[in-house]
């Protein structure tokens, strides 16, 4: 670990120690700093300037736009610091996201007073520029990657204006003890790294077929007497028919011990692929995870069921 | 709204045009300072991409034509001044260099590069003059670049409005008060600057008046005396002695090297070595036996880049270790770069009784032997008709009166023998001519005779109590040693026939006030107390209020404020620290002030009455404890044409009186505009 990362680590850690994460966040005399910009510090250097020449030329009236300009240099320091204190942010929970791909978090911005051009930013991320107006919500929306799956903390949230004159620049950083999660970046299975089952991935897992029990479906002229579900015709719900298909391939199925040999986080992604490539196509599928097994079924939600399933596996499977 | 990293972000059109105004504003002031070619340079970079702007065109400038223009902007500085360093040409340059700048700001670093160097560009000013008005021109450029700054920090989403500025203002002046009255000063430059001196005026050390025939007398003010006693004085009566000539060689004149209290120039002391020491030592003791009465006053004196100081009539003491010579004069330490305030006991009398040693009457009888012939002549014939020195010059006062003897500020340049062709040829001449002719026609005759240079006269200032002796006061005229026991004040200029006074410079002689006549009918000027007097009177005040209290604010005068609000007792560190303590409790005042404005709910409650009011005049009577959202609705149904606004009204009423604690000025300005929306609708009959 370099000095500059153990540095950081440090700096991070005592500044979340003077804010904590919180839901919301208010900017306080305490959560906020300020610090002059380079225009700022050409501007002290002008003040110095005038202060010699005014000595020098035993001038009062360049001592008088000294003082001026001193005056305005201090209470830039106040009016700076009046732009941010009062913010409050509060974050809403982002929408699950693929890692790898980028996270959109809505920030609510609100005051009881007026700000004028606030700058919301993660650490390295474009900046959004904004007014906030009096007890007006403001809302902006923040753009992150994401880079690990399961469980993920806000990153730090930097805010921060030069408004008005640009002397003195006042930044907060944002601590949200908000998570949000993240599924296995999805990444398509190779055919070198598996040693199971093996299908094409693009056809279908089954089609309809005359072997394996799917479920009942209303009967339709021309269908095959033998079929019809005779059982519930009687409890009077009509003619139904049984409906098979032919599974082409035994699982559908995914299941994490069909990868052997694979990483397992690298198994995660292929089974983040397949369910991901499996519910665009529509098509019915389950998970089967060591400790987990979620029966075959459709739709976004069960989607999103797997996924979490996935994002909230442990980064190791004992015993295997 | 996406925020572009600041090194990249361009200006547009209009932030460029504001930033060339405000740049113009800067500039402006200067052109008056420069040489013309300079003064039009600097406006043109500005005044181009004003064109531009307004004429639509792209404002970029071939990188070549810029170099070029810089270079030659230089090169121009170079060739008015003969130099970059130094207080002109040293501005001439920043001043270039700023002006061409804008040519290439186009990035949003660059205006405020720009914007930041320009509160010390237009502190510059204030090297060139020290007027009051320029003091407010440049807190209106302060408003102007501060107001600019917040524009172009802001992103365009809300009104930027004059009145937070204007109330940063307000707020800092206490700041710049206190600042200026307590921040320590130096009592000397830290260094020498180049060029920090400006020519003198006033009296010269030495006199020729022969040389001269255009003698121009100007309205600047020498100095400003204050009365500490209750004495008034005729001005025409107040006689400043400045210098003393006693040594005349036939054409110029000197003060005497002989006397040692009159030589302590550093650069004369090789001179005084070898002169007897101690002449006349006993001037001094003398003093308190005589008649007159005395009086102490302040003199404020404007610097003259010379050590020569002025009192009335005859000083006997001056403050702070400044001996007096034995001719009645006194001199500063140093001489007097800026102005200077000092304070003198004078004795009103025009008589001054001393003694006169051998070697003053020597002095003070010396001729040249070779010159000016004729003069002596005349005037021991003349004498020998006169039973006593007084007639005698008596006599030669009317002779001036009675004969053609003009005033004249353009006196022709008089021959070798200055007095005899003065007072037989030319006969026109200024008060130099006068005393000088006759201070020699008086040693001719064996009367001990002097001339002494100052000013003469004075104008009362009663808003101000002062008086002010302006450079165009300044005069000379004679002292004669009379009955081995006085040295008499006399002053031939006044006895000049007015109406051979030169018109253009009656008023300013008039006022001297003459010895024989009254005045005459064509300068008709006297009993004017107009409001015009009283107008000048009052800028001369502030003027001098100006400078006693801004401008020459320096160390001890800082030390006497101290003194005046009792603080020089306590030790220095204390005082600050206390100043430093007043000034935190102002920040902290401060920085309540500037908070943007919030609004009492009383205000809302007040407008909103005044809602009711105006419905109840039209028929819609609120019952009382009917709540507003009630009110307003039922009003609604009967008056429809306005219901929309009173919809607004009510939101905005609800969305103020149960938001937070304070509510912005802005919501509050919203809802009076929809009360005042609303009115413009006509109800319902």
């Amino acid at each position: 670990m370099s000095v500059k990362v153990l540095l950081n680590k440090k700096l991070e850690r005592w500044q979340k120690r003077r804010s904590p994460p919180q839901s919301d966040v208010t900017l306080n005399q305490r959560n906020t700093y300020i610090f002059p910009t380079r225009y700022g510090f050409l501007m002290a250097l002008m003040i110095l300037l005038m202060g010699i020449g005014a000595t020098n030329y035993q001038n009062n009236l360049i001592f008088f736009a000294t003082f001026f300009a001193l005056t305005i240099g201090l209470l830039s320091i106040v009016l700076t610091f009046n732009n941010l204190v009062a913010l409050r942010f509060s974050p809403h929970e982002p929408e699950a996201v693929f890692a790898g791909s980028k996270v959109k978090v809505p920030i609510s911005v609100t005051s009881e007073k007026a700000h004028n051009a606030v700058s919301l930013s993660f650490k390295h991320g474009p900046a959004q520029s904004f007014d906030v107006l009096p007890n007006t919500e403001t809302r902006i929306v923040l753009v992150t990657q994401c880079t690990k799956r399961g469980h993920n903390t806000l990153p730090k949230v930097k805010v921060s204006s030069i408004f008005p004159f640009g002397f003195l620049q006042v930044w907060s950083w944002l601590f949200f003890s908000m998570d949000y999660l993240a599924y296995p970046k999805p990444i398509a299975p190779s055919f070198g790294a598996t040693t199971g089952h093996q299908q094409d991935e693009h056809s279908n897992d089954f089609q309809s077929g005359t072997e394996d029990f799917y479920g009942l479906k209303k009967y339709e002229a021309g269908e095959s007497l033998s079929r019809i579900h005779w059982k519930s015709y009687a409890r009077g719900k009509g003619l139904q028919t049984k409906e098979f298909v032919d599974y082409l391939s035994d699982p559908n199925v995914f299941d994490y011990s069909q990868f052997e040999q694979v990483e397992h986080e690298l198994r995660l992604s292929y089974l983040s692929y397949l369910i991901k490539q499996a519910a665009e196509n529509n098509e019915v599928f389950g998970l089967k995870l060591p400790d987990i097994y979620i029966v075959p079924s459709k739709g976004e939600k069960h989607m999103h069921e797997c996924l979490k399933a996935l994002a909230l596996a442990p980064t190791q499977y004992e015993g295997i | 709204m996406l925020m572009i990293p600041e090194g990249f972000r361009q200006l547009n059109g209009g932030a460029r045009k504001e930033l060339a105004l405000s740049q113009l504003m800067v500039l402006l002031p200067f052109v008056l300072y420069l040489p013309p070619v300079l003064a039009a340079l600097i406006l043109i970079a500005p005044l181009w991409v004003l064109g531009c702007y307004y004429l639509n065109k792209p404002s970029v400038m071939n990188r070549w034509v810029m170099v070029g223009l810089s270079i030659s902007a230089a090169a121009l500085v170079l060739y008015f001044y003969g130099t970059f360093r130094g207080k002109e040409a040293g501005t001439a340059l920043i001043l270039m260099m700023f002006s061409l700048k804008i040519l290439e700001s186009f990035k949003y670093r660059d205006q405020k590069l720009l914007l930041t160097l320009s509160f010390f560009i237009s502190a510059l000013l204030f090297l060139f003059s020290q007027s009051f008005l320029l003091v407010i021109y440049v807190i209106v450029i302060y408003v102007r670049l501060l107001w600019n700054l917040i524009k172009g920090n802001s992103i365009g989403q809300q009104n930027i409005n004059l009145r937070s500025t204007l109330r940063l203002l307000a707020t800092s002046i206490p700041f710049v008060v206190l600042l200026f009255l307590f921040f320590p000063r130096l009592p000397s430059p830290l260094w020498k600057m180049p060029g920090s001196n400006s020519g003198g005026m006033g009296i010269s050390d030495s006199m020729t008046p022969g040389d001269i025939n255009n003698l121009s007398f100007n309205d600047e003010p020498a100095f400003r005396v204050k009365m500490k006693s209750k004495t008034l004085i005729n001005q025409n009566q107040m006689y400043w002695r400045g210098i003393v000539f006693e040594r005349f060689d036939g054409l110029t004149w000197r003060r005497d090297p002989s006397r040692p209290d009159e030589t302590i120039g550093q650069d004369e002391m090789q001179n005084s070595n070898s002169q007897p020491q101690n002449l006349i030592q006993q001037e001094k003791e003398s003093v308190n036996n005589e008649s007159g009465d005395l009086v102490e006053y302040d003199v404020t004196m404007e610097p003259t880049q010379q050590r020569w100081m002025f009192g009335l009539d005859i000083p006997v003491n001056v403050e702070g270790d400044i001996p007096i010579s034995s001719v009645g004069t006194f001199r500063a330490p140093k001489s007097i770069n800026s102005r200077k305030r000092y304070t003198v006991t004078s004795r009103i009398s025009n008589v001054w009784q001393d003694d006169l040693s051998t070697l003053e009457s020597q002095i003070n009888l010396a001729l040249p032997e070779d010159s000016n012939p004729l003069i002596k002549q005349w005037a021991l014939e003349k004498r020998a008709e006169f039973g006593s020195n007084e007639e005698f010059i008596n006599y030669l006062l009317r002779y001036i009166n009675s004969e053609p003897y003009f005033y004249t500020l353009t006196p022709p340049i008089m021959q070798e023998n200055m007095v005899d062709d003065f007072w037989f040829n030319q006969r026109k001449g200024f008060c130099e001519h006068y005393a000088a002719s006759f201070t020699v026609i008086l040693r001719a005759v064996g009367i001990p005779a002097r001339v002494v240079t100052g000013y003469q006269g004075g104008e009362y200032n009663s808003i101000g109590d002062y008086y002010l002796v302006l450079q165009k006061n300044a005069h000379a005229w004679v002292e004669y040693w009379r009955d081995d026991q006085y040295w008499v004040r006399i002053d031939p200029t006044a006895a000049i026939a007015p109406f051979r006074i030169d018109r253009s410079i009656l008023n300013d002689v008039g006022s001297r006030g003459f010895l024989f006549d009254e005045m005459p009918e064509i300068g008709q000027v006297t009993e004017r107390i107009s409001w015009m007097d009283y107008v000048e009177q009052w800028s001369d005040n502030l003027n001098h209020f100006w400078n006693e209290w801004v401008i020459d604010f320096d160390q001890t005068r800082q030390w006497d404020f101290f003194e005046q609000i009792s603080l020089k007792d306590i030790p220095k560190p204390i005082v600050y620290i206390g100043v430093l303590l007043l000034s935190l409790v102002l920040f902290f005042w401060a920085s309540r002030v500037i908070r943007p404005s919030k609004v009492k709910k009383d205000d809302i409650e007040k407008e909103m009455l005044k809602i009711f009011r105006w419905l109840e005049k039209r028929g819609f009577v609120k019952p009382k404890g009917q709540a507003v959202g009630d009110f307003f609705s039922e009003t609604a149904q009967r008056f429809p044409q306005a219901e929309i606004q009173l919809k607004k009204l009510l939101d905005n009423y609800y969305l103020m009186r149960f938001a937070g604690r304070e509510i912005d000025h802005d919501s509050l300005m919203r809802m009076k505009q929809q009360f005042s929306q609303l009115k413009t609708i006509q109800p319902p009959e």
